[in-house]
């Protein structure tokens, strides 16, 4: 698959490291960014641990030999560093002093557009990173469980009992935020 | 609630910016990022030459005076 990806994207491999890096920003920059943000919830963060995922895609293209789908290997990077900013102390530090985008910034916001859709969306990012992650990766990215298995490095049975449990989750929260059955 | 994740991709993207996120900034500053080195040159610590020096020669009295005594 990772080859087919190449060629229909055009040959990554063929590009010069710099140009090769251009490339992967115009084709992925903007979904990462996003990706990042739907983890972080905090757009100064996001920023730099999106530009951390294309440093270390460039460092690292000489170990791409394109047996991977580029999608997910670029995917994998920066759900990697999404996570471990959630377990640095600088994240946990903020978090108790309150200082990054949370439930209150979201009610705040919820007040002021209190549509279905953004409940959902707000009920998505409340949700506890482990289900979150496969929620927003099969229904935001539409990733299948063998995808979502290989990168985030868990079997499919767990994939799908974090799926289970992550929509029953998301269903309580929405409603609990108010929206319709 | 299938139903409305189904539409969540249109959703989320929605509610997260209706413009683009991941501007040429962004580029740019990747693009330089890149360019720097990672680490500032390491500096070599100058060693200090006065005290090994003064050891040898201690210890080089030490045998002549020791080899004239006894």
């Amino acid at each position: 698959m990772g080859k087919e990806e190449l060629s229909a994207d055009g040959d990554l491999l063929g590009l010069n490291r710099e140009d090769a890096l251009i490339w992967l920003m115009k084709r992925y920059g903007e979904e990462i960014k996003r990706l990042v943000f739907t983890f972080i919830k905090s757009w100064p963060q996001a920023e730099d641990i999106t530009q951390e995922v294309f440093i270390t895609l460039y460092t690292k293209l000489d170990t791409f030999r394109g047996e991977a789908a580029i999608r997910s290997w670029i995917y994998s990077i920066a759900i990697n560093k999404s996570k471990d900013y959630l377990k640095s102390w600088s994240y946990r530090k903020m978090q108790f002093k309150g200082n990054s985008y949370s439930e209150k910034d979201g009610i705040a916001h919820q007040v002021i557009s209190h549509t279905e859709d953004r409940i959902l969306y707000q009920a998505v990012l409340q949700l506890p990173i482990k289900y979150r992650e496969v929620i927003l990766l099969h229904y935001y990215k539409e990733f299948s469980v063998r995808e979502m298995s290989n990168f985030l490095s868990i079997n499919e049975a767990t994939v799908k009992t974090r799926l289970s449990r992550g929509r029953k989750l998301l269903h309580d929260q929405y409603l609990e935020l108010g929206g319709e059955r | 609630m299938e139903d409305k994740l189904k539409n969540l991709s249109a959703i989320i993207d929605k509610e997260i910016s209706t413009s683009k996120v991941f501007t040429d900034r962004d580029e740019q500053r990747i693009l330089s990022a890149i360019k720097q080195p990672i680490y500032p040159k390491a500096q070599t610590k100058k060693r200090c030459s006065f005290v090994p020096k003064l050891l040898t020669a201690a210890r080089f009295s030490g045998i002549i005076f020791t080899s004239y005594v006894y």
